[in-house]
């Protein structure tokens, strides 16, 4: 996490969110996950 | 691409991974089962039985190529500071000593596993051995780069220019080993370095600082309880490589001895060595032993799949299957034909329009891994695609194996993550899928739907500003408990430029990784950072 981020108050929710287009094998596949960056 | 340079470096990397080796010819000699006594003749009328004898890696008359082949050696973890399992370490002189722990004979797929073994490398301040000209190597008929170049680009790789290798300064020459295993390593003798070291225990490259080869150690291993402890012979080597400026410790127990022999499986001829190669065993008679085939007259392996270098690799011959195993000292080998049923793996399109499927590569067992694909005489050891093959009936996981799939490209491995935790090897949970029954052919048409596993972060992970997430997210079949490794549209081709070790690049055009794309967003729904992550 770069060190001079900017939080929305003391902790905040960020979400990755993977993409993968597998074409024929499985077409379009998506998922996310959480991860909370706390100011202290 | 990834928009902010700090997001850049929670993208995950792809790695690879290449192992060859090399072996000699050698003459026959076998017992039928029956004939000899004790386990053998209990192994059953199919069951011939081969001698094999020890030999010492330091043996300078075996074949050279054959002993760097066996010399890899067990790892053992190194860092700065002592373990808080020690009582007492011996004093020591250097101002970074170098602390290590290595695990004998472990469960492969248990992390912490095994005997430990500790230990501590000093400096005692004396001058270092001048180190000796390197003697120039003749030409092998194959090199590791050539096998890569065919590999990558179809044609062999021009000879690179030579680099002239720093000179080693071998200043770590004191070992203390906990042989008696009382946690206490100043009742140990000291174990210094070898007169003369074996050229075929160094390999040299550019990064090399230091490589000592120690003296012979033994150690006591518990072969079970008819054979109580028995001594397992160990060459030491510190090696320290430098790389950006930062020197990296590693010390390697490599097994002093293995076992060699003659021998047939089915009507063919091969020269055997069985090694603890990167594991120490002890028992050699563990899957993971090696058991490296070569055929009369052939350099090189026989096979070259995952798992074909093991001792629990069950081997296709003439079209008959063959398993192999040993006594707990290696004295002899055990070749036996599979005389279970057979069923059939297929690839099939699962309902898509279809044409062009295959596989290749290799599968595993409980007990035993085999290879996926024709085994074309005169192709050194590599396995050519199939859409269908015979299988002994059983339940197989894949360690790697490559499927064409229309245009698609696929590598596909057992999924060894878990969610929100990378590399578990959590061997309980996996579950060998793919079933071959005597029947009914297994189609594997992709038919289960996907799911994405984030081995990291964990759910809900939380983290400060300045620390490093790692995003490592995989497709996996859940069903199977595989994940694809890799996704290639092979009807495009794009430019991929790799290093070539000495300094030089070569581009190569290749099929368009199929990658997956990556996005990080605040809770606001505002995106940070976006970009590619390659598979791995």
């Amino acid at each position: 996490m770069p060190k001079d981020i900017e939080l929305a108050g003391d902790e905040e929710t960020f979400t990755i969110t993977v993409r993968y287009d597998t074409k024929e094998l499985y077409g379009k596949v998506e998922a996310t996950r959480t991860f909370v960056v706390t100011s202290k | 691409m990834i928009r902010s340079r700090a997001m850049r470096k929670w993208l995950i990397r792809a790695c690879m991974l290449l192992a060859i080796t090399v072996g000699g010819p050698g003459r026959f000699a076998a017992l039928r089962a029956g004939e000899s006594e004790g386990e053998s003749a209990a192994e059953g009328a199919d069951s011939v039985v081969f001698p094999l004898r020890e030999i010492s890696i330091l043996d300078s008359s075996l074949d050279q190529s054959l002993l760097r082949d066996l010399t890899g050696g067990a790892r053992g973890e190194c860092r700065e500071e002592p373990y808080e399992a020690i009582k007492a370490y011996p004093k020591l002189l250097s101002q970074k000593p170098i602390y290590g722990l290595v695990r004998l004979a472990p469960d492969p797929y248990q992390r912490e596993s095994g005997t430990p073994l500790y230990f501590v490398v000093d400096e005692s301040g004396e001058k270092p051995v001048e180190e000796e000209p390197a003697k120039e190597e003749p030409e092998e008929e194959s090199s590791i780069l050539d096998t890569l170049s065919s590999a990558l680009f179809g044609k062999k790789a021009e000879k690179p220019v030579v680099e002239k290798l720093p000179k080693l300064k071998n200043t770590y020459d004191r070992l203390y080993v906990d042989l008696n295993g009382d946690l206490d390593l100043t009742n140990d003798p000291v174990v210094t370095p070898m007169k003369k070291t074996p050229t075929t225990l160094v390999r040299r490259y550019s990064g090399l600082r230091q490589a000592v080869v120690f003296k012979e150690i033994s150690v006591p291993l518990d072969f079970g309880e008819k054979l109580g402890n028995q001594p397992v012979r160990l060459v030491p080597r510190l090696e320290i490589q430098e790389h950006e400026g930062k020197e990296y410790p590693g010390v390697g127990f490599i097994s002093a001895v293995a076992r060699k022999g003659s021998i047939k499986v089915g009507k063919r001829s091969y020269q055997a060595v069985l090694a603890q190669r990167y594991t120490i065993t002890g028992r050699y008679d563990r899957t993971s032993t090696g058991l490296l085939l070569t055929s009369p007259g052939k350099p090189g392996w026989q096979d070259h799949w995952w798992g074909a270098d093991e001792l629990s690799a069950m081997r296709l011959v003439d079209g008959e299957y063959y398993t192999t195993s040993t006594t707990p000292l290696g004295e002899k080998l055990i070749v036996k034909p599979h005389r279970g049923d057979l069923g059939i793996l297929r690839i099939g399109p699962g309902g898509r329009d279809l044409d062009d499927l295959s596989i290749q590569g290799s599968l595993r067992t409980e007990d035993a891994g085999l290879a996926v694909g024709e085994s074309k005489p005169g192709r050194s050891g590599s396995l050519e695609p199939v859409t269908e093959c015979r299988l002994p009936v059983g339940d197989y996981i894949p360690v790697y194996v490559t499927v064409k799939f229309g245009d698609l490209q696929l590598g596909i491995s057992e999924n060894y993550h878990r969610d929100g935790k990378q590399m578990a090897l959590d061997r309980e949970s996996w579950v060998h899928g793919i079933k071959i029954r005597k029947d009914k052919p297994f189609v594997w048409d992709f038919s289960t739907p996907p799911e994405v596993m984030f081995a990291s972060p964990a759910k809900d992970q939380t983290c400060k500003p300045g620390d490093e997430i790692t995003v490592n997210a995989v497709l996996i079949d859940p069903k199977l408990t595989i994940m694809i490794r890799r996704l290639t549209d092979t009807s495009r081709k794009e430019d991929k430029t790799v290093e070539l070790g000495d300094g030089r690049t070569t581009t190569y055009k290749q099929p368009v990784s199929l990658d997956p794309t990556v996005t990080i967003t605040n809770a606001a729904g505002k995106q940070i950072a976006e970009g590619p992550m390659p598979f791995g």
